[in-house]
């Protein structure tokens, strides 16, 4: 091996590298312990080198027509194998100078040749038929020279994103032998002020396809996601006072939810669908949660304290709920009690002002803004549920808030206003792969949904 | 915070209450009356009686009119003590109220074997504040007469206690809401733009309802006062300094 080829084998490493690089930010006054046991990203035992040959058009007669489909399918599949984390992704200047149409025109011996041992390859073509756009995908396995899986995936030729989307997801699937299903059909629901009003709005994870979901002009704020994307729950002014609005995400129905006019906020649907948890005043003119069915039958207050008790999350296995409340005296903390509002404890004993907890998909992590001390920014913080051991995720000069995890646990999203107005951002949870997704008015409040069923699983 | 302050206003009362009670026992413990002596001695027949003293205070030395102060004297020497004012005579220590009408100065007299002394008091007399009670002008309408009158009450940060100059500016709310029994008000919590959004959408529920329990303590009916939480939402103020945030930190009062 040449000098050269070292170089650049020591390169591409260092690409890896973030893969395996866990949070060591943290203010000096925070206690965190070292990252050796605290795994953020759990990855396949081997490190994947993925290469991503560009898709080319199925006839060449075509390639004018297919062109920007083309080049819009390359760079959306790139980028979310990317932001996967799974992968080191082989830089394309390194592939052979040949495109690959056919299995046959794969010569293992030009890769084999690489500067770094490609373990899998992704190749395939796009066609347009009759308004129809169909795409032909493969994964080779570069170590056995054989073909592992490939998929034929149709769609409307205003469906190339989601086309790329999809074969992402089903090489994140098959490649980590199912850690992660792959979040890059998934969508994030977050707040939109554009204008006077601020709309509740769902776009792609990555940004695209920004959608109004609310058209009533007042402000709509915190939405949350229902079991497997069935409902959008989130506060509305429509009314003139903050109430909880619960929707169908499936065909947009409203579900006859009760308006107290009075302060209703932050509603949380459970993991199993059936109860929402909500901040509601109570007669003794604070908030306390309550939990009711998704129609607001059988209301109960959970928590019955004469302090603030808000921004409720669910544990994934419904039996817990983590909130925020003041009743420590002064700001706002992270507590959890049991689903029933037993078991109360706080957290992490620091002070400062926390809120907005989320709970990671594993259960095992609670993810929140917090500031440590009197200042106008928050960062975004992790704490393991039990040992409240902390980590420190952004730490930006802006104020980072309101956390929510991706369906793998692999990565938060956020809004910041570091750049100016709040913005929606995405990263990993080691802070790597750092995307601002949202440009348009002011975001905030972002929720991840939860994963697309999987069509090839049916 | 709150705890910290509601337990110095505990502890303060109770000395107060504390002071209050010595200082009453104290009064009723009177030295007891000197024994009787057996066999009466005559004094010794004195060359030169020694010159009588008085001192006489007020306390306190300005009140308004129809309102009382508390004269104060002491003398030694004496056989005799005048305060003139109407008082007359009085014994030779102790303490009287009075309420005079005007400003005056009072004088004690205290006679002896060896003399007069005179001390003096002076009292100054106010005329009563007259109470602030707003000119109704039948004529102004409601919207003219609510802006001129209503005012918002502010906060400190991350708090929903009525603090004493949102208690004056919610009292004047209350008087101005009295002359105009039509009114019906809409209380709007706002929250400065640091703390997050969630809680301060319940931080600024909780000052709107603190506002609107304090206006139904001072008679306002409960029905002519609602209650709405914006949070951070409709900032009056967007400049990232401490004057701007009180500005938000309030209970806006609107017309309905």
């Amino acid at each position: 091996m040449s000098f050269r080829k070292i170089l650049l084998f020591a390169l591409l490493l260092s690409c890896a590298l973030p893969v395996l690089r866990t949070q060591e930010q943290s203010p000096p006054t925070i206690r965190t312990n070292s990252s050796d046991d605290i795994i953020l990203r759990p990855i396949p035992g081997e490190v994947i080198i993925l290469a991503a040959a560009d898709v080319q058009p199925a006839s060449a007669e075509k390639s004018g027509e297919l062109a920007e489909a083309i080049k819009t399918f390359n760079q959306v599949l790139w980028d979310d194998l990317s932001f996967s984390g799974f992968f080191t992704m082989a830089g394309k200047s390194f592939y052979p100078p040949y495109p690959i149409v056919r299995a046959e025109d794969i010569k293992y011996e030009d890769w084999s040749a690489l500067p770094f041992k490609v373990t899998y390859l992704t190749a395939g073509t796009l066609d347009l038929n009759g308004g129809v756009l169909r795409a032909e995908l493969r994964i080779f396995d570069m170590k056995q020279h054989v073909m592992s899986f490939g998929q034929r995936i149709g769609g409307d030729t205003d469906q190339v994103r989601a086309v790329a989307h999809r074969w992402a997801d089903e090489i994140v699937y098959r490649l980590t032998a199912g850690t992660s299903m792959g979040i890059a059909r998934t969508k994030i629901a977050y707040s939109s002020r554009r204008g006077n009003a601020k709309e509740i709005y769902v776009m792609d994870y990555d940004g695209y396809n920004q959608q109004a979901f609310t058209h009533n002009g007042s402000n709509n704020l915190f939405p949350n996601w229902g079991a497997e994307n069935s409902h959008l729950a989130f506060v509305s002014f429509r009314t003139g006072k903050p109430e909880i609005n619960i929707y169908s995400y499936k065909d947009g129905s409203r579900v006859a939810f009760p308006m107290f006019n009075t302060f209703a906020s932050t509603p949380a649907i459970s993991p199993d669908g059936a109860r929402v948890v909500f901040s509601l005043r109570t007669p003794r003119g604070d908030a306390d949660l309550f939990v009711s069915n998704l129609d607001g039958s059988d209301r109960r207050n959970i928590t019955n304290n004469p302090a603030i008790d808000t921004s409720p999350t669910w544990a994934p296995s419904g039996r817990q709920i983590a909130f925020a409340s003041d009743r420590a005296g002064g700001s706002s903390q992270i507590f959890i009690c049991d689903s029933d509002g037993s078991n109360v404890q706080r957290i992490m004993k620091e002070g400062g002002d926390a809120d907005s907890p989320a709970w990671s998909p594993d259960g095992k992590w609670l993810a929140f803004h917090w500031k440590p001390h009197l200042s106008t920014n928050y960062d975004i913080y992790i704490a393991e549920i039990g040992s409240g051991k902390i980590r420190q995720l952004t730490n930006s000069g802006g104020s980072d808030e309101s956390p929510a995890w991706s369906p793998d646990g692999r990565h938060i999203a956020f809004q910041s206003n570091r750049n100016g107005t709040p913005q929606i951002y995405i990263m990993l949870l080691d802070g790597s792969q750092l995307r601002m997704i949202t440009s348009q008015g002011s975001n905030t409040s972002p929720a991840w949904g939860g994963y697309f069923r999987r069509e090839s699983d049916n | 915070m709150r705890r910290t302050r509601y337990s110095l206003v505990v502890i303060a009362l109770f000395a107060l209450s504390l002071l209050i009670t010595l200082t009453g026992c104290h009064k009723k413990v009177a030295p007891p009356p000197p024994a009787p002596t057996k066999t009466e001695t005559p004094a010794p027949p004195l060359a030169v009686a020694p010159a009588p003293t008085v001192s006489l205070t007020v306390s306190p030395d300005a009140i308004e009119a129809g309102q009382s102060t508390t004269l104060s004297w002491t003398s030694s020497n004496a056989t005799n003590v005048t305060i003139d004012n109407g008082v007359g005579t009085v014994e030779s220590s102790g303490k009287r109220t009075v309420s005079p009408s005007a400003s005056t100065t009072y004088q004690a007299r205290a006679t002896g074997a060896g003399g007069n002394t005179v001390a003096q008091a002076r009292v100054t007399v106010t005329a009563p504040q007259p109470a602030v009670i707003p000119t109704v002008n039948p004529t102004v309408s409601d919207a003219l007469f609510f802006e001129q009158n209503i005012k918002d009450a502010y906060f400190d940060y991350d708090q929903y206690n009525i603090r004493p100059d949102a208690q004056s500016a919610l009292q004047a709310d209350a008087r101005a809401l009295n002359q105009r029994p039509g009114i019906r008000i809409t209380i709007e919590g706002h929250c400065d733009e640091r703390g997050s959004e969630k809680y301060n959408l319940a931080l600024g529920d909780r000052r709107a309802n603190a506002a609107k329990d304090f206006l139904v303590g001072l008679g306002i009916s409960a029905g002519r006062v609602d209650t709405v939480s914006y949070g951070k939402e409709k900032n009056e103020c967007e400049a990232h300094t401490e004057e701007c945030w009180q500005k938000n930190r309030r209970a806006h009062v609107v017309m309905r």
